[in-house]
């Protein structure tokens, strides 16, 4: 196979090659139909996956955002510079140097009463009444006001790329949070130690911060079997994980079990990669890390806490080797400490979260250069306090960011907040209705089915986190789950007394009718330009807008360029649950769940 | 009042029947005549496989143990000292002086029935304690190499030929996202929750008419993102259709109130329904047990040797009953667990065993299997028989495993592709079938199935 083949090859899917084998290696005469009609046809597929290419704006918005909210198309195109890149450079700036206000965040949380209260619980509250607690229910609580706050600030942040970074280091140190009674219950606490403080400085800062703080939370310490790691038999968990997942990376930078002075150095003079014993040594290391849980006289804080005597050097040990660091000398938790800043500064960390980065932000199969540049920013600035804020800016200014679409697709957590700011919904997600004892179903509603649809946050079993290529999140289970979220979204509705359920407000006629005040303008053509440009950013290419208008007309029974109020039983004054806002919704969906609303 | 899913369905056959056909959409239909199934071809494979993950890697010693009078015993006792030991009095029988974990007492019916075969400290050619590269190794079935981006069966499904050209869920993963070892194959299914497999909103949304609307629009495109469209709301179709009736399970078989009970339930149902199934799989996880392992506690490790054996049990009994072809489903069936590595030989201080290498292959079925014995070779726990005197060391490469089932279960001779670079086919007799001539060549392998070999 040639080097362009072989290319195109993997940019693509695999299954586009599974089909075309599929064809070729099977003759007429050896295939039996056992039902008569051809189900899965092996179409060719076409790599051009790109539709039409949309505006600068909405492309940024739908790879650095969740999506463009009312209104973010116009006001990125209002931005000073001149020009599409000067316009992205001011839009980086201000996404780079987030605040801790963010109004239309901090609104909802003040409405929404103490529901959000563990949120901003202490952590020793949280320990002690709610990780402690003798009831499920509230154990769990932290944990579920975990997952709606993430979603109020995904659907509302101003701070977008914010939002976006800290779900991607959620998952690159990720928790999973019904682990134990531990994890559950103090959350939010680790959420807070990945972000920093209000405005999530961390996210911004250096890297060793985020590492170093995830490695002394209660929850990372429970979930990956630290929390009494002890010498002569130490758990190799933790060790394992943080070198494979969290800093050098199992497939770049693992060579088994094999002779550490085999392992060849990289051009920065450093020990390429880590083996078995790497893993033991480290692992000897982290012996007597651990969490004030009240055992061995200590307090039960749920505190980071050091034993010395469960430490290896109590007794007597070798001294430790973890590739170019050796430890002689007894230095208590800065054995440790050491270890985490060299594995921060390697250059095979840089280059690991450099490649998953540009996964994230711009295609499953990065360019090479780019991952290359990044990991190089990541690697010069390693010992500077914005190192972060440099390696984002690096990416999100790049030529690659700039001119790739359609590479990704939006996962169901992200198709599930671009549904919510393209419709403009209204909605505290909480776990009670605000202000009552009433469990918010709409909250759990969303919950469960983003869990059948397999990214409900902090939700997968493996240290992994979610997986960031789109050809995992095409299967048939989770594509559906995920196309079922956003009709159940849009389709939420008051209980006819005026009442909006849950608190939730979406009315998509009234948005539809707001636009087009005269009655006359409501005609199959208008309400689709409408609802495409209000929803996308955008007016799509003229064949997706025709299927999209001529849905509305059979489904209203008009001519494209009739009113609505021409068809039969079509009220569009009536602004409830009528067949005119029924019609309305259904457009909306399949705006979004059409392929030109699913990229990015 | 359009209420059931059965008149919903109905409902759409309807619309789509008067719908302003843009781009007509074949949809299936699984009714009346055409579940009758048109199998002329004599080449036609009809046997299944079903593939059981056991993710995070099972403490092997624990779930299938020496007991008194096996001469590892001793050595046994030794290593586990920190609480995972399982003792002689809580161990059922099979043979050669195995035991089951009494938990598992299902497995030691179906070993005493010749439904189940054990195969010894199996692993991958070389040691791997990375669950993330240990599972890519296996899965991919590709050891060594870390950038192949097709699983082996869908490898297997890609490159038989013996296979019906045309059904609607020739592999599947009873998960919501397909599996590693399938991953590549377009048309395969991964279906977690079937009650979350459709669009939702009734009417308020004109769901129906929104989804035939997408079945058409998607149909007509042939971006990778159309296609998978497509696939999923004809899935959605075959499903409904299959999974909405009420069902009593064959032979008064009890699945577990488990996911990995829920899953093989869907699996045998699929089965049933002349959907075409092949390969399956479905993941059974919590295996990663480095601390309080609870050899013997119903909610840990012991729970799940419980929920493995009764699982498949109850799915074989399912299975147990006419396919109207003259066969019986369980007849047609290979069942195999396996995870991605063994653990520690010994135990560590937090009653827990870390990462370690070869473990066991449990494989399950009717006259496929030959059971009610143990294959391969054990090597023994003394001190000198451990890999780096810390694992059980591998004497079956797990391709041997999986070479013996492809040929002579689902008689695909394409090792080559299947396994590239694996050369040495050496059954070990688990399987009852015919040997055809393997195929080692990977000729052609990169274009096909997209790896270098």
């Amino acid at each position: 196979m040639n080097g362009i083949s072989r290319r195109n090859f993997m940019a693509g899917s695999a299954s586009a090659a599974g089909m075309a084998s599929l064809a070729a290696t099977r003759t007429q005469a050896q295939v039996a139909t056992e039902f008569p009609e051809s189900l899965f046809p092996g179409r060719n597929v076409n790599r051009g996956d790109t539709g039409a290419l949309p505006p600068f704006a909405v492309r940024v918005l739908n790879k650095a955002a969740f999506g463009p909210a009312r209104g973010d198309v116009e006001a990125f195109d209002n931005l000073p510079g001149g020009s599409d890149f000067g316009r992205l450079q001011n839009w980086v700036e201000q996404q780079l140097n987030p605040t801790a206000a963010d109004p239309e965040v901090d609104a909802r949380v003040a409405q929404a009463g103490s529901e959000y209260a563990t949120i901003f619980a202490s952590d020793v509250v949280l320990w002690t009444q709610f990780v402690r607690s003798d009831e499920g229910s509230v154990r769990s609580r932290p944990f579920s006001e975990l997952d709606r706050i993430t979603y109020l600030r995904g659907a509302y942040s101003q701070w977008q790329f914010r939002e976006v970074i800290s779900d991607f280091w959620n998952n690159h140190f990720h928790v999973y949070s019904r682990s134990d009674n531990e994890t559950r219950g103090f959350m939010p606490s680790y959420q807070r130690a990945l972000r920093g403080d209000a405005a999530g400085s961390r996210l911004f800062g250096n890297f060793f911060e985020l590492l170093f703080n995830s490695t002394r939370n209660a929850a990372m310490l429970y979930f990956l079997d630290n929390y009494r790691n002890s010498w002569p038999n130490p758990n190799e968990n933790y060790a394992r994980e943080v070198l494979e997942l969290h800093t050098l990376g199992a497939l770049e930078n693992y060579y088994g079990a094999v002779d550490p002075s085999t392992v060849p150095d990289n051009a920065f003079g450093e020990r390429s990669g880590y083996t078995e014993i790497d893993v033991f040594q480290f692992a000897r290391a982290l012996t007597g890390w651990g969490v004030a849980d009240g055992d061995d006289g200590a307090p039960d804080t749920g505190a980071f806490l050091f034993r010395p005597n469960r430490h290896y050097d109590e007794h007597g040990e070798e001294p430790i080797q973890v590739l170019d660091v050796t430890i002689n000398t007894d230095q208590g938790e800065n054995d440790v400490i050491q270890i985490l800043q060299y594995l921060a500064e390697h250059f095979g960390t840089a280059r690991f979260i450099a490649g998953k980065l540009c996964r994230r932000l711009v295609s499953d199969n990065p360019p090479e250069s780019l991952v290359q540049s990044t990991a190089m920013e990541f690697y010069n600035r390693r010992g500077d306090p914005d190192q972060l804020r440099e390696v984002y800016r690096h990416i999100l200014l790049s030529p690659e960011f700039q001119n790739t679409w359609a590479e990704k697709s939006f996962r169901p957590l992200e198709s599930m907040l671009r549904t919510w700011r393209a419709a403009a919904i209204e909605f505290i997600p909480t776990v009670n209705r605000p202000g009552t004892t009433n469990r918010n179903n709409i909250a759990s509603g969303i919950n469960d089915r983003l869990e059948d649809a397999g990214q409900r946050p902090w939700n997968i079993e493996f240290p992994t986190g979610y997986p960031d290529f789109k050809a995992f999140w095409r299967a048939t289970g989770t594509l559906v789950s995920s196309w079922r979220l956003v009709t159940y979204l849009l389709s939420r509705r008051d209980d006819n007394s005026g009442n909006m359920a849950d608190g939730f407000a979406l009315n998509l006629a009234q948005q539809t009718n707001d636009l087009l005040p005269d009655p006359n303008d409501r005609t199959p053509v208008q309400i689709g330009n409408t609802l495409a440009l209000t929803a996308l950013g955008f007016t799509p290419d003229a064949g997706t807008m025709v299927i999209i208008i001529q849905f509305i007309a059979e489904q209203a029974g008009v001519f494209i360029n009739q009113p609505l109020d021409n068809g039969a039983g079509i009220d569009t004054s009536n602004l409830g649950n009528s067949n005119y806002q029924r019609i309305i919704r259904a457009a909306m969906a399949l705006i979004i769940l059409l392929p030109v609303g699913q990229r990015r | 009042m359009i209420n059931s899913d059965a008149n919903r369905i109905n409902r759409r056959s309807f619309l789509r029947s008067t719908a302003l056909a843009s781009g007509a959409v074949g949809v299936a239909t699984l009714t009346g005549g055409s579940l009758q199934v048109a199998l002329g071809a004599s080449s036609i494979n009809k046997n299944i496989f079903v593939y059981i993950f056991m993710r995070g890697g099972p403490d092997w010693l624990s779930f299938i143990t020496p007991m008194n009078g096996h001469p590892s015993r001793g050595d046994y006792e030794a290593l586990r000292s920190n609480g995972t030991q399982v003792p002689n009095n809580r161990l059922l029988a099979l043979a050669d002086g195995w035991g089951v974990n009494d938990f598992g007492a299902s497995l030691q019916g179906l070993f005493q029935d010749g439904d189940l075969a054990i195969v010894h400290a199996a692993g991958l050619p070389f040691s791997n304690r990375s669950h993330f590269e240990a599972e890519r190794f296996v899965e991919l079935g590709t050891p060594g190499n870390r950038f192949t981006t097709t699983g082996w069966m869908a490898r297997h499904i890609q490159t038989a030929i013996n296979l019906p050209g045309s059904v609607p869920v020739l592999g599947m993963a009873a998960e919501s996202s397909i599996t590693l070892s399938l991953l590549g194959e377009v048309s395969a299914l991964s279906l977690g929750n079937p009650a979350a497999f459709e669009l939702e909103g009734g009417n308020d949304i004109r769901e129906d008419e929104l989804q035939i609307a997408l079945e058409q629009i998607y149909a007509q495109g042939e971006s990778d993102i159309e296609v998978s469209g497509s696939q999923a709301l004809e899935a959605v179709e075959i499903v409904q259709q299959v999974l909405d009736p009420p069902y009593t399970p064959a032979n008064g078989a009890l699945y577990p109130d488990s996911d990995l009970g829920d899953e093989l339930l869907i699996i045998a149902r699929l089965i049933k329904g002349n959907t075409g199934v092949r390969v399956a799989q479905a993941d059974r996880g919590g295996w990663d047990t480095h601390n309080g392992q609870g050899v013997l506690s119903a909610g840990g490790f012991g729970g799940r040797v419980q929920d493995i054996g009764d699982s498949i049990a109850a799915f074989l009994s399912d299975l147990d009953v006419p396919t109207g072809e003259g066969d019986n489903w369980k007849d047609r069936v290979v069942l195999m667990c396996m995870g991605e590595f063994g653990r520690r030989a010994f135990d560590n201080n937090d009653a827990g065993t870390d990462h370690g290498y070869a473990g066991n292959i449990l494989v399950a079925g009717g006259d496929a299997v030959n059971g009610g014995q143990f294959y391969g070779s054990f090597p023994g726990l003394a001190d000198s028989d451990l890999f780096q005197g810390a694992d059980v060391m591998m004497t079956t490469d797990y391709r041997t495993v999986f070479s013996e089932m492809l040929i002579r279960h689902l008689a695909n001779p394409e090792l080559g592709s299947v396994l590239p670079g694996f050369t040495d086919y050496n059954p070990l007799g688990y399987i009852n079938g015919a040997d055809i001539t393997p195929n080692f060549d990977p000729a052609d392998t990169i274009s096909r199935i997209g790896f270098e070999a």
